[in-house]
């Protein structure tokens, strides 16, 4: 039966049927939908990200400023604090002593060797040194550890 | 923003086992890469992001030492290390009408948290100001942000300004000590070049 409808007699006859006319409905506008990452809000999102914020003071360092008054009068230590930590880098001075300057934290490894009974003892001691970097408006320049 | 897929580009790797080979991709907005002359690129900074699956395989990867490809519309894929010890952060981002939060990850080298040599700073933009603020923070240097210009223009002379590749960025890596930097504010200050405001 397959066979005797695709004759070409067969063709012929179905030919001269007449025709029915199929009307496809109509429908909506198509609808696109995207199931992935919203990229557009993440971009917006992601300078506030935990893992950025991290990051930020080695990508973007920023000077420390510091422009209040204490409620006390500080001592020689609160003064070496502050400096250590960089809230004291800034222009001094006036004159010839007038000068800028830039306080600095540096790890120091000190290695020592020992011998003892055809054995090497290695010894690293870690120290914290304190680095101050001045030039002043005469074109001096000084560096003190 | 809109069009945030034209800026953002990959982070891929694969891992090949016996006989199975497995390849993760990212979404990666923000990368600084290094191709030396000879030898293996590296990598510097990569952020990328990700479903926690994706997220967490990268992170192993990363500091399995694995190669990442990296890539973008217009930067050319190419594979890179981020080297020993990087610095790997994670984040979390919540999205509204998500159910499940998106991640993501952070890689900062070592040489880019400037704990190896000193005497080399990459910054991610190559804008004056920024350079400044960078060398003088990472050298402790008596720098005033009024200098930005002098300072870049006295960098580009002597040459050391090295352009890098980068994805939404355009990182430089800046070669000198701090002895030699200090030198350059002498002498400018000495010359008139640069002067310090009274306080």
């Amino acid at each position: 039966m397959t066979h005797a409808r695709l004759t070409p007699s067969f063709l012929q006859i179905s030919a001269t049927v007449r025709r029915v006319a199929l009307r496809v409905p109509p429908t909506g506008p198509a609808e696109v939908s995207y199931a992935g990452l919203p990229f557009d809000t993440i971009e917006d999102l992601l300078p506030a990200s935990p893992a950025y914020r991290q990051v930020a003071r080695i990508l973007d360092p920023q000077p420390i400023s510091l422009n209040t008054r204490p409620l006390t009068p500080l001592h020689k230590g609160h003064i070496g604090l502050l400096s250590t930590a960089g809230l004291l880098n800034g222009k001094f001075g006036s004159g010839n002593r007038l000068h800028v300057a830039a306080w600095k934290t540096k790890k120091r490894v000190i290695r020592t060797e020992d011998s003892e009974d055809e054995k090497t003892i290695i010894r690293e001691r870690e120290q914290f040194v304190h680095e101050l970097a001045l030039a002043f408006a005469n074109g001096e320049t000084a560096l003190i550890e | 923003m809109k069009n945030a897929h034209e800026r953002f580009g990959f982070a891929e790797f694969e891992k090949k086992l016996r006989d199975t080979t497995t390849r993760i991709r990212l979404t990666a907005d923000c990368f600084i890469g290094e191709k030396p002359g000879n030898g293996p690129s590296v990598g510097h900074l990569l952020s990328a992001f990700g479903t926690d699956v994706e997220v967490a395989a990268l992170w192993a990867a990363i500091l399995g030492e694995e190669s990442i490809r990296v890539g973008s519309q217009n930067l050319k894929p190419y594979m890179v290390q981020f080297g020993e010890r990087p610095a790997v952060y994670r984040g979390t981002l919540t999205l509204p009408g998500r159910r499940r939060p998106v991640r993501h990850l952070v890689v900062v080298s070592t040489q880019l948290r400037a704990e190896g040599d000193q005497a080399r700073i990459i910054v991610k933009s190559n804008s004056s100001d920024l350079i400044l603020r960078a060398v003088a923070h990472l050298h402790g240097l008596p720098l005033l942000s009024d200098w930005s210009e002098w300072f870049c223009a006295r960098l580009q002379k002597a040459g050391r300004v090295r352009q890098l590749s980068g994805l939404n960025c355009a990182p430089v890596a800046i070669q000198g000590t701090k002895n030699e930097f200090l030198e350059w504010i002498g002498a400018g200050l000495k010359n008139g070049q640069i002067q310090i405001p009274p306080p």
